[in-house]
């Protein structure tokens, strides 16, 4: 069996990947099972998809612990503890990574032993899609390869998730020759070998769960505003960023922040607290002088 | 000092309330409970109870309201029954969940369909899984008891969990017997009042209550705990039976026990038809046979431990379950024989199902039901679950068939 | 810094008379760009510090997710049916605990139902009739988004005319989508006499922030209608969530409108109304409207309503055009 884990931001398509290399698998006469999951997060919060393909009935179900290979629709994810894409890698796994930096960069958070696989998918999908809606299709794709299954295969997969969309007969096109631009990335990777051994992490003792009063035991939070500790600045993609000089102190950035993640300095000038802000750009549209300039998130 | 008054099963609930000095009351009308609501509006109206009292528009509603008036720190009493009980099902769970100390009162009323409006148990089992504490009255003294102690039980810190406290529809709600009420100084002394350290909602300690939990690992743990919870009441309950016993008077146990002592035949029954059961193992006494009675009293947490005590060693049992589970049978029957399964010495249990919709048990049927457990103890295998439904029962059902235009074959 | 908090003011004139001090706080669930939590976060600036959120199930479920939350008061999530007398057995508790001298009237909070469209429109609505009618002293806010937000944006009876959800999907035998036309909760409601009503966006906070001062002064039922612009179900880019906001109001759909003891009175009539096409376009959810044919029976079909809406407003209020 191989199992394949995604990990995306809730927005960047990791299902509909999961979903592609499913179906593409299914197609190749393989027994696959793909699902979901999702925290209670949304848009722009980490979230997983899980595949599995063997050749037997699977006898698994939910989330897959050790993966085989694991696909991080972008690299902010790495260090995301809300995502934990790297847990429970080992030596045989594969890490494939969306990113625009190196693999020597990336190794640095990456456990040492595990493979890694970089390349920059958001450019090829921005270069012939013109929208990262497609991420999902080329990374689907991609996996497709790296689990050894033909472009046919990737391309019947690819098919039959578009078939659920309400693309335009002209933007299919575009994400089958993405799809084929996708798979010939991959021409000098090796593909995903299955375990030889099937061991699985050792067995955890059981713990003794004893009676707590009422303050412990109820799902309730005597914390007060303590939400900010979940520092929900990691579901930005691009990031609000201040130029003071054109700022006329108006409020209205502040005002209109449903996060309350701007708030106004001693001379009223806008601070954005980037630990919470989620990167919805409002501020960068709402403002009238155009003192918030939109920047890609590099982490 | 004590009086005593001649009171219905509705009225003890009420006194209950009153007695426990409730601080809010929501209501909503349902046959047989209605009563209740009643005579707490009319104190609420003259001033004789501090309590708020507010007329709900459901039953949903109804339990929203108490709950959420429970997680603010009131004491709150609130009652129903049957369908109002089901409507506001979603509401039991979530309060058990939010570990508040409300009392609240069924009065048991078969459920629809076929509509009906006498007592069986199906509804108030129904709830058994919801978290709440339940216990299951006999008499109308034991409905004003139930509730003060129940309130104990509740606002314990061992415990903090609501509770049902039961009562059939009819044969109690409806019924005065003498009634012995507790003075009221009496029982601030028994039941100080609530002063919540864990839920409440105060402008100057914020807190947040029932948030939405993530997570299977965290859920099991809040989950779990409802049940160590309920474990708890198996004890706390006897400090609170016995301390109620020395200030009032009487004792009650998590099950009530009638002439099971040297008893070879035994009847398990709950609520007011163990009444009559008692009266069949008084009649059997007389001819000669050894035979007693368990009512269960507290039914969740279920008295596993009690129950395996007292019956076992006996030469049969039968578990007259008044409620039916379609396709399985009697409810409480399982729970009892599992209760039993580890013993060595485990009797034969028989399942009966009997008194549906508040049908009669006729002392004939009692007989019946002697037979088998005769039978039973001299190894003989019985049919189970067996219904007690009289020859003539049935040729009247098949009358009233035939008139409402029913091809009725001989 | 010196700016009076909004909560100490009659009415403001100005966004530099918002309170700066936040009541929720960054870190929540909800989706980036939500309309809704833009909304409530300017109410609660209105409505102060000491408050307790009943929540019924929806989207802003996720505002608390143990062991996290975003309020500095307090919060009590109910169900999807019952909110409102959630807010009924707290606003109760209160009261008698303070009249039997077991709270002290200082901590006291306000009772602020917060709820979505699909309960308030649907599911809840017996239960918040039956605390109108008994004359509550509560809040009452309803983030509109117009659809089942929190279970994928499915039609709920907010959804408008001719939207597209995942369960009013548009086919050959359903070409625009949602059939039915939106629910006047706001006429359902004011029939009740509440003590006041208005419906607030959250792209007029002026406007907003004054309703809930308004309120704040009386007693009983005070009902709030947020029109709640949502990137993830109307399918825009979450920056533009402003101006959805600002279109709705714009172009006639989305009313800005009180009611003091069912009395109405429009806050903000613009001089000519925008067309609503300029509303519709841009949203996924309407795009089968637009392509690949333009639906115009459907398109005018809205125009129509808005128009006739509008007519009635003038014709019985004498507003200026």
């Amino acid at each position: 069996m191989l199992r394949i884990r995604f990990h995306g931001r809730g927005g960047q398509g990791m299902k509909t990947a999961s979903r592609i290399l499913g179906s593409a698998a299914f197609h190749a006469g393989l027994v696959v099972q793909d699902s979901p999951v999702y925290g209670a997060e949304r848009r722009g919060a980490p979230m997983a998809a899980f595949t599995r393909i063997a050749r037997e009935p699977i006898h698994e179900r939910g989330a897959i612990t050790q993966p085989d290979l694991v696909v991080v629709a972008d690299d902010s994810l790495l260090s995301d503890p809300a995502a934990q894409p790297l847990a429970g890698c080992d030596r045989a796994s594969t890490v494939l990574v969306n990113s625009t930096k190196d693999e020597t960069t990336l190794r640095s958070i990456t456990s040492a032993t595990t493979r890694l696989l970089v390349a920059d998918f958001t450019t090829l999908v921005l270069q012939s899609t013109q929208t990262l809606a497609s991420l999902s299709t080329a990374l689907g794709v991609i996996a497709t390869r790296l689990v050894g299954l033909t472009l046919a295969d990737a391309l019947a997969g690819l098919d039959e998730e578009l078939a659920a969309t309400h693309l335009a007969e002209p933007q299919k096109a575009v994400n089958l020759q993405l799809a084929q631009a996708a798979y010939a990335l991959a021409d000098s990777w090796t593909p995903v070998q299955e375990r030889a051994d099937e061991t699985f992490t050792p067995a955890q003792p059981l713990a003794e769960v004893t009676f707590d009063p009422p303050r412990l035991a109820v799902p309730s939070i005597y914390a007060v505003g303590n939400s900010p500790e979940r520092k929900t600045g990691n579901w930005r993609q691009f990031r609000p960023v201040l130029h003071p000089d054109l700022c006329t102190r108006c409020w209205i950035c502040f005002v209109r922040c449903p996060e309350a993640a701007i708030s106004l300095d001693a001379n009223e000038y806008p601070i954005v607290d980037y630990d919470e802000c989620k990167g919805c750009l409002l501020c960068v549209h709402e403002c009238p002088t155009h003192a918030f300039t939109a920047e890609k998130e590099e982490r | 000092m004590s009086q005593g008054k001649l009171l219905t099963g509705n009225a003890a609930a009420a006194w209950g309330a009153r007695l426990a000095d409730v601080d809010y009351i929501p209501a909503f009308p349902i046959t047989p409970q209605t009563e209740i609501i009643e005579l707490l509006a009319q104190w609420a109206a003259e001033g004789e109870i501090p309590a708020r009292f507010v007329t709900m528009d459901s039953e949903h509603s109804m339990l929203t309201a108490a709950g959420a008036a429970a997680a603010a720190g009131a004491r709150v009493f609130t009652a129903t029954s049957s369908q109002g009980l089901l409507y506001g099902f979603e509401m039991l769970y979530t309060i058990a969940g939010w570990r508040v100390p409300l009392v609240l009162v069924n009065v048991s009323r078969a459920l629809a369909s076929p509509i009906t409006l006498e007592a069986d148990h199906n509804d108030i089992l129904a709830a058994r899984d919801s978290g709440f504490v339940q216990i299951h009255s006999e008499t109308c003294q034991e409905v004003v008891d139930s509730i003060l102690m129940a309130y104990r039980l509740a606002e314990d810190q061992r415990v903090m969990l609501p509770v049902l406290v039961n009562l059939d529809g009819f044969t109690l709600s409806f019924t005065r017997e003498p009634v012995t009420l507790p003075a009221a100084t009496e029982v601030a002394e028994f039941l100080p009042p609530y002063r919540p350290n864990h839920a409440f909602i105060r402008g100057d300690k914020p807190m947040a209550q029932g948030a939405a939990v993530l997570g299977g690992a965290v859920y099991s743990y809040f989950r779990y705990q409802q049940h160590l919870a309920q474990e708890n009441v198996l004890t706390v309950h006897e400090d609170i039976a016995e301390e109620f016993a020395s200030r009032f008077g009487r004792r009650y146990g998590l099950i009530d026990t009638f002439q099971l002592d040297d008893a070879d035949y035994v009847l398990v029954m709950s609520n007011a038809f163990a009444s009559k059961g008692k009266a069949a193992v008084q009649r059997w006494r007389a001819q000669g046979v050894k035979a007693g009675l368990l009512r269960l009293r507290v039914l969740r947490p279920f008295p596993a431990a009690a129950i395996a005590a007292a019956l076992k060693g006996r030469k049969a049992v039968a578990v007259i379950d008044q409620n039916l589970a379609p396709g399985s049978g009697g409810i409480t029957y399982p729970e009892i024989v599992t209760a039993l399964y580890q013993e060595k010495n485990r009797p034969p249990v028989l399942s009966v199902i009997g008194g549906l919709g508040g049908k009669d048990i006729s002392a004939a049927e009692f007989d019946a039901v002697l037979h088998d457990l005769e039978r039973a103890a001299a190894g003989e295998r019985i049919v189970s679950p067996r219904l007690l439904y009289t020859r003539s029962e049935q040729e009247r059902t098949r009358a009233l068939l035939k008139i409402a235009g029913k091809e009725v074959t001989a | 810094m010196t700016t009076p908090t909004s909560q100490e003011l009659e009415a403001i004139k100005s966004l530099k008379q918002i309170a700066r001090e936040e009541f929720i706080l960054p870190g929540t669930a909800v989706c980036g760009g939500c309309g809704g939590l833009e909304a409530l976060r300017l109410a609660a600036k209105a409505i102060g510090p000491k408050t307790v959120f009943v929540n019924a199930a929806g989207c802003f479920t996720l505002l608390a997710t143990f062991p996290y939350t975003p309020f500095k008061g307090s919060w009590l999530y109910t169900t999807m049916a019952s909110a409102a007398a959630g807010a009924q057995g707290v606003r109760d508790a209160l009261d008698v605990l303070i009249a039997r001298g077991k709270l002290p009237a200082e901590d006291d909070v306000e009772v602020v139902v917060v709820a979505g469209d699909g309960s308030t429109y649907d599911m809840a609505l017996s239960a918040t009739s039956g605390a109108i009618f008994r004359g509550l002293d509560f809040w009452y806010f309803c983030y509109d988004n117009e659809s089942y937000g929190n279970t994928g944006m499915q039609m709920s009876s907010a959804t408008p005319y001719g939207a597209r959800t995942p369960t009013t999907p548009v086919g050959e035998k359903a070409r625009a989508g949602t059939e039915h036309g939106k629910k006047d909760l706001f006429e359902i409601w004011r029939a009740h006499r509440p003590a006041y009503l208005a419906t607030v966006s959250p792209r007029f906070p002026i406007d907003l922030t004054n309703k809930f001062l308004k309120a704040k002064k009386l007693r009983g039922p005070k009902l709030f209608i947020a029109h709640a612009p949502c990137p993830t179900g109307w399918l825009y880019d979450p920056e533009q969530t402003g101006d959805y906001a600002r279109l709705a109001v714009e172009t006639g759909i989305f009313a800005l409108k009180e009611a003091v003891d069912g009395v109405v009175t429009h806050t903000y009539v613009p001089r000519r109304h925008r067309p609503v096409e300029e509303y519709l376009q841009g949203q996924g959810r309407y795009r089968h409207l637009f392509e690949p044919t333009r639906n115009e029976t459907a398109i005018r079909q809205i125009q129509e309503q808005v128009d006739r809406y509008w007519v009635n407003v003038h014709e019985t209020t004498g507003a200026a055009r």
